[in-house]
């Protein structure tokens, strides 16, 4: 019973391909962290970096793999309270935790002198980050971003030193953070799998107080001409959606919005404080402040899905779209909400800058790539979206449908950006600084250039908006 | 700026429509005089919600030709003067009842928005759940809202896509008072032979992407046999036309 109900839960979550990559993805980071080969402390960064993002993530996507046809059809049948949450345990950890060994394979290299503490650390947190989302899906937001910011500094307090953190397994206290990890997985675990094996009940409980808002503050705009309408929605408020796993996309939808004047003083904040550690406090050689600068600039793309999940996925052919030209329409959404994102990292932007003044030239990169290549990838993933997996999001909490190839295409831009930058920090540590800004100018000129051209694309513009019309957008 | 439109005529000629290799609409044509109410009537699959979503521009047709008024139903001008309600449509999540009128009022150019959405608040019912978020709303208030959203611009077409959907019988009948008190030619779609009575004078019934049968109601009601049902004449004639 417990074979067949797995098999069934995982199958009507995953498509056969997804399976497929996932097992050949997943050989090929155990073969690649049973290599013994170079070992570079890039990963005394990257790893508590990586780890505090796989923390988070799905705390703040409010993860659980549930689909709407489970409320129907799984959860009203007969069986164990206790297969059906190991089973949804398991899909929480395909969904949310193999991305751990993908993506930090890697660094056991490095970690072979402790292997036994590795291995255990990782287990453990593997389990950990399955566990967080069945957890935390039911708290309201503010408890859920306190929850993922006492985590995430947790997890990047080994790069300052402090040995009690599962992630001090890179910084050279593995009993440390195998204690550490241990714990947390105990108390976690358990907790989980009691929310899941109760989540057809607290599902519809969240569900009925989140569905039994209302807007407190109602936004007028009558007296608003079209554009102002336009900018008021889409400019000076900022919408971000969880609604995205390791998969890319899926688990539960949920968004979140806030004025793009009070997200300006809060990165406003945050640059301040990013240029007063870089310049005055970290004492970090030129060296690996660009190491930390590159691996930031890898890691912030990652945070434009949560700007673009939304963006098609809450429009209405039917109402925005009739309103103007849709083709109109759909240029003038990406364009202000393209503008907007850019308004709202521009303080982080002339931070980076400031630091390319003082000699960093990994900054320069940093700089751009927040002001101008992130806005603009939002405008390139959203059409990749359109043509490889449009959806429509018709109801919160639970998850449209399968995970599958399709959807993880989406981030396929992010690729060459990240290839770009990594070419001209390259360049830099081979002390070629031309090229290096060279390639960095190329970057930001060719990103850029791709999403303006898109944008001005009628016939591109008429096709997107046929294929949501055909994909059943309405 | 706002502008008031005199009702246009609506034609269809030839028209075509795929979806890869499935044949949704077959050289269909027909045609409403300007003011008219026409059903657009026919079984699930019949090519209905095709025909309006090429209607309202937002689908091409594969061949054919389509005029409201004389315009083609992509012009701006022919976008100001129309109002769609689609199938199963859904309003803004995130906004509000009284939110998703205003923005929607705003973004198409309304004169004195918030008069007209507190207008329709009242008539359609709706006045309560102003402050209410699109979730916490009945599926019946989602298709009210809907409804209001369709004609805020008080438009002069008015293609609706099963409208009377969700909607409990006392709606029903505010909705389809509403609906009569607009000056538009109307096509609404529907596979229930009441509606199109309560709502329109004349039917336009199509099966397979064609039309198998135009004419009023009194033509359609003589058809059938002492005291048979419409809706028997209905079926008799759409299964001929197989
Ligand atoms: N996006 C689509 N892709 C493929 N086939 C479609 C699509 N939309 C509709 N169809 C097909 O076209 C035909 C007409 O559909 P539709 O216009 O929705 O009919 P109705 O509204 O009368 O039920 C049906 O056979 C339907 O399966
Ligand atoms: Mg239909």
């Amino acid at each position: 019973m417990l074979y067949k109900l797995l098999k069934f839960v995982i199958l009507s979550r995953f498509s056969k391909q997804l399976l497929v990559l996932m097992a050949v993805l997943l050989a090929w980071a155990l073969f690649i962290s049973s290599e013994t080969g170079s070992s570079v402390n890039i990963y005394h960064y990257y790893g508590p970096a990586f780890l505090a993002f796989f923390l988070i993530l799905p705390i703040l996507s409010g993860g659980i793999a549930v689909l709407k046809s489970d409320r129907d059809f799984l959860f009203t049948l007969p069986v164990k309270r206790s297969e059906l949450a190991l089973s949804l345990f398991v899909v929480q950890l395909l969904s949310f935790s193999l991305i751990v060994i993908y993506v930090l394979a890697y660094s056991f290299s490095n970690l072979r002198p402790v292997l036994a503490y590795a291995l255990v650390d990782f287990i453990a947190l593997i389990l950990t980050v399955t566990s967080l989302g069945p957890i935390t899906y039911s708290l309201r937001l503010g408890w859920r971003i306190l929850f993922a910011s006492v985590l995430a500094i947790w997890m990047v307090s080994a790069l300052l030193g402090f040995p009690f953190s599962p992630a001090a397994i890179y910084s050279g206290h593995p009993l440390y953070a195998v204690i550490t990890s241990v714990i947390l997985a105990v108390v976690t675990v358990p907790l989980a799998f009691r929310s899941l094996s109760r989540v057809d009940l607290d599902l519809m409980k969240t569900f009925t107080r989140y569905s039994s808002s209302e807007v407190k503050h109602v936004r007028r705009f009558s007296g608003m001409t079209p554009m102002k309408a336009m900018l008021e929605e889409n400019f000076y408020t900022v919408e971000v959606s969880g609604r995205m796993n390791s998969m890319g996309g899926g688990g539960s939808y949920r968004s979140g919005r806030f004025k793009l004047s009070k997200g300006v003083l809060v990165t406003a904040v945050v640059a301040g404080v990013y240029y007063y550690l870089f310049a005055y406090r970290l004492n970090l050689s030129l060296h690996n402040q660009e190491i930390v600068i590159l691996i930031l600039s890898i890691y912030s793309v990652i945070f434009i899905m949560f700007f673009t999940m939304g963006v098609l996925g809450n429009e209405r052919l039917w109402l925005g779209f009739m309103t103007r030209n849709p083709t109109r329409y759909l240029r003038d959404l990406l364009v202000t909400k393209s503008l907007s994102l850019s308004a709202l990292l521009s303080p982080l932007a002339v931070a980076n800058f400031l630091l390319a003044i003082r000699g960093d030239e990994q900054a320069l990169n940093f700089g751009l790539f927040l002001l101008i290549v992130i806005p603009s990838l939002l405008i390139i993933v959203v059409y990749m979206s359109a043509f490889l997996y449009p959806f429509q999001i018709k109801e919160e909490i639970s998850m449209p449908g399968q995970f599958n190839l399709r959807q993880m295409g989406t981030l396929l831009p992010a690729l060459p950006a990240w290839f770009l930058v990594a070419l001209s920090f390259g360049a830099l540590e081979g002390g070629m600084q031309l090229l290096a800004l060279i390639v960095t100018i190329f970057t930001t000129v060719s990103i850029g250039g791709t999403a303006l051209a898109l944008i001005y694309s009628k016939s591109l513009g008429k096709r997107v908006v046929d294929r949501l019309v055909t994909a059943g957008f309405v | 700026m706002e502008k008031s439109f005199a009702p246009p005529s609506i034609e269809l000629s030839s028209v075509s429509k795929d979806y890869g290799s499935v044949h949704a609409l077959r050289n269909l044509s027909f045609r409403l005089e300007p003011g008219e109410r026409c059903a657009l009537l026919g079984p699930n699959g019949a090519g209905k919600t095709t025909t309006l979503k090429i209607l309202v521009g937002l689908l091409t047709p594969t061949s054919g030709d389509v005029k409201i008024g004389n315009l083609d139903p992509s012009s701006e001008e022919v976008r100001r003067m129309m109002g769609y309600l689609p199938d199963d449509a859904s309003p803004y999540r995130s906004f509000s009842v009284r939110e998703n009128m205003e923005y929607i009022g705003a973004l198409r150019g309304v004169d004195d928005v918030s008069d007209k959405v507190d207008s329709l608040l009242d008539s359609l019912q709706l006045r309560e759940y102003e402050r209410a978020k699109v979730s916490r709303l009945s599926r019946g208030n989602v298709q009210k809202l809907a409804m209001a959203l369709a004609i805020i611009h008080r438009p002069s077409v008015l293609l609706l896509d099963e409208p009377l959907n969700y909607l409990d019988i006392p709606t029903q009948e505010t909705v389809i008072d509403h609906l009569k008190s607009i000056n538009s030619t109307q096509l609404v779609s529907t596979h229930i032979m009441e509606v199109a009575t309560r709502l329109t004078d004349r039917v336009v019934m199509i099966s397979h992407g064609s039309v198998v049968w135009t004419g009023t109601l009194d033509d359609l009601k003589k058809l059938g046999k002492d005291g048979e049902p419409i809706e028997r004449v209905v079926a008799r004639m759409l299964t001929d036309a197989l």
